[in-house]
């Protein structure tokens, strides 16, 4: 019951919250001078003005804003101005579960990988492995993804070609765009849980679980390790709803068919429904995200409960 | 004497800090007989606390580092044997901190924490394991035990969490419990229960403690024996009668008078020990408690005082006969400067 009435609240506020970035979207948009018709040269105003009347430009402010409303509330994003040829639907239904999948592999890749790093890190506090480990993770949030991609690139297409340079559709084009677009977060989540881990193995119940004679591999997994997550839990709420909707630089170099790029042409190109699409999919990713993160952390966390 | 349940010999103990190397614990001995209790008695930081965190092995390694010393349990060497330490530990050795609050795990259940040395040291089953907890939690005085197994400590009082750990201490069998302040953090109706739960456990089960405490009280109701430390070494041991009517160290004897009394005679101004306890790592030459010390002599600064058996059970640190003077000084002895 507790859970339903915090479930119910959540979706309304939701909801509250999406309204709100559809509007700011809508009137930024709007403001931003440029529009989805112009081109280096001019139209003939009368075909402007055809193509305005066509999508509903040429009405007030207010009404285009109540229609697209409307629209989007039924579920129904409208026509790309710039592929008029697909609904902003039809561009979502196919770039994202590329970019998701991939996301996901990319995901799997920074937990298993951040996770082992950053509580050997923690455990051997001060050793070769510990400092060398801390100084990948530096160097993986500190180099741009490009370079990380163009590195791997050399690596193991051309000095040891184990894996396709580029493309989409077999598991093996997967894996390296996958660990490029992970690395960066694996490097974040392996300082987090080293920080986290350190922390938690100060703490006095450690102590106790230490003075009950446990080994130590019990006192780290059963008692320590529970407490180390909760940073890397409320990290990894935005940080999904980051890599699930796919990052430019990577699909681009590695030619994937994603989501990442239609962020940037989208807004670049004033496509008003494209963009509002995007835009509306990244609030409602982000939104469920931090539910995910808070019913993580009551689950977690036996002191918090979900009010 | 028979021999001992648990003899510590010439334990160092010395912390890297920023201030310098700090010797917490300087040469400290002690023995503890099967079935009795031993008090070590002194202010915060005189390494009493660090004392029963070597016994346990749990010096934390770095800073702190174990420079010499022994530690045997029923004869065994603990420090240098690994294998050994861990048999003992949990098992044989167990151990209740100051404060119940930290020192229960918030994540997992009373029933996970409390079954968790019974299934890994004694090979009990999860069902058996859950059985003999409900008995424990019994014997402890935790009311509704079944339903406690469930609860998380957050969900129990600072008094029951206490209780829990006696109870989660206890669940091997140990010979030998380390109670570090087990009372400090609790209120004073609860201290008073909890201080005869453990008489009580005692009495019952032959179990010996070694109880960590700066409070004179606990002290006179639980304790057969009192170890006295200063500033890392061990200045007076004598049974607890002796210790209360003749100390035969300075510093034993201020302690004392520093006590609260609420048994009719006026107290007046409570008596303090003048000045401050040393910084361990700018310890003073000679005795450490010279300057605090009213009946200190030009001997005192240079040589350091060994601890001496003066009689079979007595030993003290401090050659001066300062007993004597007693009539003519006064009760509450202010630091000469």
């Amino acid at each position: 019951m507790v859970v339903l009435g915090f479930l119910l609240r959540r979706s309304f506020w939701i909801a509250v919250t999406v309204w709100v970035v559809f509007t700011a979207s809508f009137f930024l948009m709007k403001a931003v001078p440029g529009g989805p018709f112009d081109r280096e040269r001019a139209l003939d105003p009368a075909i402007e003005a055809r193509l305005k009347a066509r999508y509903g430009l040429d009405r007030p402010l207010w009404e285009q804003y109540w229609n697209e409303l409307l629209h989007v509330l039924k579920g129904d994003l409208g026509y790309s101005f710039r592929m008029p040829d697909l609904t902003v639907n039809q561009i979502i239904a196919q770039g994202l579960p590329i970019s998701a999948s991939l996301g996901l592999l990319a995901l799997g890749f920074a937990l298993a990988l951040g996770l082992m790093a950053g509580v050997v890190s923690a455990l051997w506090r001060g050793s070769w492995l510990d400092v060398s480990l801390r100084l990948l993770a530096t160097l993986g949030i500190a180099l741009p993804s490009f370079v990380i991609a163009g590195l791997a690139i050399v690596v193991f297409v051309f000095w040891w070609p184990v894996f396709p340079a580029a493309g989409w559709g077999s598991p093996q084009q997967l894996i390296l765009p996958a660990l490029c677009l992970g690395s960066p977060y694996a490097a974040y989540i392996a300082r987090l849980t080293r920080t986290s881990m350190l922390d938690v193995l100060g703490q006095d119940y450690i102590r106790t679980a230490v003075a009950k004679g446990l080994p130590g591999w019990r006192v780290v997994v059963v008692h320590a390790l529970r407490g180390a997550l909760l940073p890397v839990v409320s990290f990894l709420g935005p940080a999904v709803a980051g890599i699930l909707t796919g990052s430019l630089v990577i699909e681009e170099i590695f030619f994937i068919p994603g989501l990442g790029v239609h962020f940037v042409q989208a807004a670049l190109q004033r496509d008003y429904t494209l963009a509002m699409g995007l835009v509306l999919l990244y609030t409602v990713l982000i939104c469920l995200m931090n539910l995910l993160v808070d019913v993580a952390y009551a689950v977690l966390d036996p002191r918090v409960k979900l009010e | 004497m028979s021999p001992a349940l648990l003899e510590v010999e010439n334990l160092c103990v010395q912390f890297r800090t920023e201030e310098g190397l700090v010797r917490a614990v300087d040469q400290v001995c002690l023995r503890i007989q099967a079935g009795e209790t031993l008090a070590l008695v002194g202010e915060s930081g005189c390494g009493k606390t660090v004392t029963s965190l070597a016994i346990m092995g749990l010096v934390p390694q770095p800073p702190g580092e174990i420079t010499s010393g022994q530690i045997r349990f029923e004869g065994r060497e603990l420090l240098r044997d690994r294998r050994n330490m861990r048999r003992v530990r949990g098992r044989q050795i167990a151990m209740i901190f100051q404060d119940p609050m930290s020192a229960l795990n918030p994540f997992l259940t009373i029933g996970q924490q409390l079954t968790e040395p019974m299934r890994y040291h004694l090979g009990f089953s999860s069902s058996q394991a859950r059985r003999r907890a409900v008995e424990l939690l019994e014997q402890v005085g935790v009311p509704d035990p079944r339903r406690r197994l469930s609860y998380y400590p957050h969900q129990l009082s600072g008094g029951q969490r206490q209780r829990v750990m006696i109870a989660m201490a206890l669940s091997c069998q140990p010979k030998l419990l380390i109670a570090d302040e087990p009372t400090t953090a609790l209120d004073v109706t609860v201290q008073a229960q909890i201080l005869a739960l453990l008489a009580q456990l005692q009495q019952k089960r032959g179990l010996a403690i070694l109880l960590i405490t700066h409070d004179l009280g606990v002290v006179a109701t639980l304790a057969h024996r009192v170890a006295v430390m200063y500033a890392g070494r061990m200045v007076e041991q004598a049974p607890v009668e002796r210790i209360f009517r003749t100390p035969l160290h300075p510093y034993t004897h201020a302690l004392l008078g520093a006590v609260p009394r609420v048994d009719g005679v006026p107290a007046g101004r409570l008596a303090t020990i003048g000045g401050e306890p040393p910084h361990l790592a700018q310890l003073p030459p000679g005795c450490a408690f010279h300057p605090r010390c009213p009946w200190a002599q030009e001997s005192c600064r240079r040589q350091r005082p060994e601890l001496e058996w003066v009689q079979a059970d007595h030993a003290r640190a401090c050659p001066v006969d300062w007993r004597r003077q007693l009539t003519s000084a006064p009760h509450n002895p202010e630091p000469n400067r």
